[in-house]
């Protein structure tokens, strides 16, 4: 009788729990504003020292235009209640270009504050850009300012003053560069509104813009969309359909080409979305190819725990790449609320796999391996062997899960082959005919 | 407790988005790969971007955007490059063009031919004329003679011409192979092209006569036959409709992608569509000579092999009536810029011409331009002779009267 053994293979030993931690990883492929949430998360987990968390904020925030917060988090680390003379300026700085710019696009303002003006306007981008030229003076000065004045606000923390002057500004709007940008910053602004439905279909039509435009050159457009890929996972972890949509995005061939080249570290997430999303069992094929292949680029518990599993056989190793899975998620800003369905699915996919080379599995162990009393472990085997589709009975006597091999008789293989045969015969007799008719 | 550092964060000012690339593929020629592949396949960046039917190893390869960075476009300022392997078909030009021939004036670009918009009587058929008005939908390549005596100008085909086949899949975006030994080789389709099409209609002529500017010109026009109504009443004693009829052929379903004995039926406008873009030159010819025949229908039959195998039986699947102005319209084909081709290249020859001469107008076997080269007299002495022999050994043509044409 085989059996679970728990040996820790060698290099799964001594884990460092911030081993795993993709923060900075990721970071570098996020827009500023976009950090933060990160940052927040690693204080509350405690991880690191909270002076060094501090410090990266605030050295994050000095570049933005949240002046308020930046003081906060100064006073903060240097235990003080001085505010220093270059954010005073700063502030007085930001206010006044905020005045200034909002002045600029006054009488946009006024235009789409009134609901039946917004009606005038057409699908037609140039059209409408005529027709507000003469009827209302609003000219291309105007609709730059708006651009402006939405990052101006976006830089302060004013995130839905943001997205909305980025929405008009999209309808408004004929350049094409700062079209796509427009859609990059109502994507983070959507996301730091954690209005996930909106910010799901923002990055839907990013990801159609960035694809159309394939006269780029080759090397942005592969950094846009490992950006994309980054800035995907806010959303996708967020989202109801989330798991699905990770799933179709990162296994395009140019998206997974990106990952392969410059973003290996998303394959964790990916795995993630794969071993959750039970619907999609055959992409897992490719991505255990995928992680065969950037094995030397990137390995973290999740890829080596589908590595063993998939590609090794390594059912020991497996199992103790897989308790690492727990702390690395339980670290990971995107996965920590994924955790509970991913161990669930992964345990599932670990015994699933181990039933199908075993003949005879013994309940009280692997009760005792799932932590278990043996009724419930009874249970839960009874609903995998249905949901498996797995052929396999319990002897409830000798307390053991008995699976069924299908092996066909000598009669019948013979039948089976026979009846192939005759119908390839059939094929080939027919292009024959075909043949001499021609 | 490790530290934590902040890494390089993106700093965009003004937008939204990324603003650098990749350390690693920073300032080298790069094109994305699927680590996947082997290294052979990684490495072929030349492959063509733009080539249907790429016959290379790897032809299920991606067209990649960056591959076009590696691919050479012959400009056209770079005339002394030439790029080996165009994969392009070339043809051999339609006449033996002889070092003694002198070229008059300047090749004859194509694309002047668009832009264009006298003195003397110039006679032609409706065949030659045309040909003039769809040149710069040809192709394949072909000549014709033009004679001056004094102030008479006559178009004519050399024996054994060209132009004395109809073509077949000139236009198509995978060009015919010019090779003999093919059964759908280009003189062998033309040949069959040739053979249905006369099987298909039968010829009377009517001469009529255009003013261009200053040029008188009469062109002998063919009507393939009249149509009058079965029906008693008024209509029936207007005069018969006037019939051009022409016939498609299909040598090979599979090469055209549109099978007639499925399609016809039900989708004949795709057989049509595809028949417009396979054959421009030659449809916009038959068109053009409807036009000035003024005939008022163009009757089209739709020709194909009884096997794809053998060019000598053939099938007629079905038959199509159009009205040639809306057929002209319909492949856009504006009789303002044939009639502007026929006189700008008239009064070219007046210009270069001298007073008695025979010359010969070459439309360039691979470049979009005609040449007008003058032949010396030798040469045209034995062209006449061998234009004696061709036309004692053809049937008389101009025995035909004007203005009668056939009754179908």
């Amino acid at each position: 009788m085989a059996s679970l053994g728990a040996a820790e293979p060698a290099a799964a030993s001594s884990a460092d729990p911030l081993q795993y931690d993709l923060t900075t990883v990721v970071a570098k492929s996020l827009d500023r504003h976009l950090v933060f949430p990160l940052l927040e998360f690693l204080s509350q987990k405690q991880l690191y020292p909270a002076e060094d968390i501090e410090s990266a904020k605030l050295e994050l925030i000095e570049k933005t235009n949240m002046v308020d917060y930046a003081v906060d988090i100064y006073q903060g680390l240097n235990q003080t209640d001085e505010v220093p003379d270059s954010l005073v300026a700063r502030r007085q700085e930001v206010v006044n270009k905020l005045r200034t710019l909002e002045g600029q696009v006054k009488t946009i303002t006024d235009f789409l504050s009134n609901a039946d003006n917004v009606r005038l306007l057409k699908q037609d981008k140039t059209q409408n850009q005529a027709f507000l030229q003469s009827e209302f003076g609003i000219g291309p000065d105007q609709v730059d300012a708006l651009y402006h004045l939405a990052k101006w606000n976006f830089e302060c923390g004013n995130y839905s003053a943001a997205a909305e002057y980025l929405h008009h500004y999209r309808s408004l709007s004929t350049h094409p560069d700062r079209c796509v940008s427009a859609l990059w910053g109502k994507v983070a602004a959507d996301i730091l509104l954690q209005d996930f439905e909106a910010a799901m279909e923002d990055l839907l039509k990013l990801k159609d813009l960035l694809d159309l435009d394939t006269f780029a050159p080759v090397v942005k457009q592969l950094q846009s969309r490992s950006w994309l890929m980054h800035w995907s996972l806010f959303v996708f972890f967020n989202h109801e359909n989330g798991m699905n949509a990770l799933i179709d995005l990162f296994l395009q061939d140019r998206y997974l080409t990106a990952l392969q080249l410059t973003g290996q570290h998303l394959l964790r997430y990916l795995s993630i979305a794969v071993v959750i999303n039970k619907r999609r069992r055959n992409v897992l094929k490719d991505l255990v190819r995928v992680i065969q292949q950037e094995q030397y680029e990137y390995r973290d518990p999740i890829t080596e725990f589908l590595r063993c599993l998939f590609v090794e056989a390594d059912f020991d190793g497996a199992q103790a790449w897989l308790a690492q899975c727990e702390e690395v998620l339980d670290n990971d800003f995107f996965l920590v609320a994924a955790k509970e369905a991913f161990m669930d699915a992964a345990r599932t996919f670990l015994f699933e796999t181990y039933c199908r080379v075993h003949q005879q599995i013994d309940l009280a162990e692997l009760a005792g391996q799932l932590g278990m009393d043996r009724e419930a472990t009874e249970k839960w085997i009874v609903n995998l062997i249905r949901n498996a589709r797995l052929n396999a009975k319990i002897d409830a006597k000798a307390g053991t899960v008995v699976m069924q091999t299908e092996t066909l008789g000598a009669n019948d293989a013979l039948l089976e082959k026979a009846r192939g045969l005759s119908v390839r015969t059939f094929s080939l007799a027919n292009t024959l005919v075909g043949i001499l008719k021609a | 407790m490790p530290g934590f550092k902040l890494p390089a964060i993106d700093q965009n000012d003004e937008d939204w988005g990324p603003t650098t690339v990749p350390e690693a593929f920073r300032d080298v020629p790069f094109m994305p790969y699927s680590k996947g592949d082997r290294l052979g396949r990684i490495a072929d960046f030349s492959q063509q971007a733009s080539q249907r039917g790429y016959q290379g190893r790897y032809r299920d390869r991606e067209i990649l955007p960056g591959m076009a960075v590696f691919n050479f476009e012959k400009g056209e300022e770079d005339e002394a490059f030439e790029l080996v392997d165009t994969r392009v078909v070339t043809y051999s030009s339609s006449v033996d063009i002889r070092p003694e021939w002198r070229v008059l004036g300047d090749a004859v670009p194509f694309t002047s031919l668009h832009k264009m918009s006298s003195r003397g009587h110039v006679f032609a058929t409706d065949e030659l004329v045309a040909t003039l008005m769809a040149s710069p939908r040809s192709v394949y390549p072909w000549d014709m003679v033009v004679t001056r005596r004094g102030d008479l100008l006559f178009l004519d085909k050399r024996p054994g011409s060209s132009l004395d086949y109809v073509t077949n899949g000139e236009t198509s975006p995978d060009p015919i192979p010019e090779d003999r030994k093919l059964l759908d080789g280009l003189q062998q389709l033309s040949a069959e092209a040739t053979a249905v099409h006369a099987a298909f209609r039968a010829q009377a002529y009517r001469y009529r006569r255009w003013a261009l500017g200053d040029i008188d010109l009469v062109v002998r026009c063919g009507v393939d036959g009249a149509l009058g109504s079965t029906e008693g009443g008024a209509a029936a004693a207007a005069a018969p409709a006037l019939l051009a009829v022409h016939a498609f052929n299909e040598f090979d379903p599979k090469w055209s992608g549109i099978d007639w004995r499925s399609k016809l039926e039900n989708q004949r406008g795709a057989a049509l569509a595809t028949e417009l873009k396979n054959n421009a030159a030659k449809v916009a010819k038959w068109t053009a000579a409807a036009l000035m025949a003024g005939v008022d229908v163009i009757k089209l039959g739709y020709v194909t092999r009884a096997s794809p195998k053998s060019s000598e039986a053939h099938l007629l699947l079905g038959t199509q009536s159009v009205k040639p102005a809306d057929f002209a319209a319909q492949m856009n084909l504006s009789m303002d810029n044939a009639w502007g081709i026929v006189r700008a290249l008239l009064e070219l020859c007046y210009d270069t011409m001298e007073e008695d001469g025979t010359y010969l107008l070459v439309r360039d076997p691979n470049k979009p331009q005609l040449r007008l080269y003058a032949v010396p007299t030798e040469a045209s002495r034995a062209k006449a002779e061998a234009k004696k022999e061709a036309a004692e050994a053809e049937a008389p043509e101009a025995a035909a009267a004007p203005e009668t044409p056939e009754e179908e």
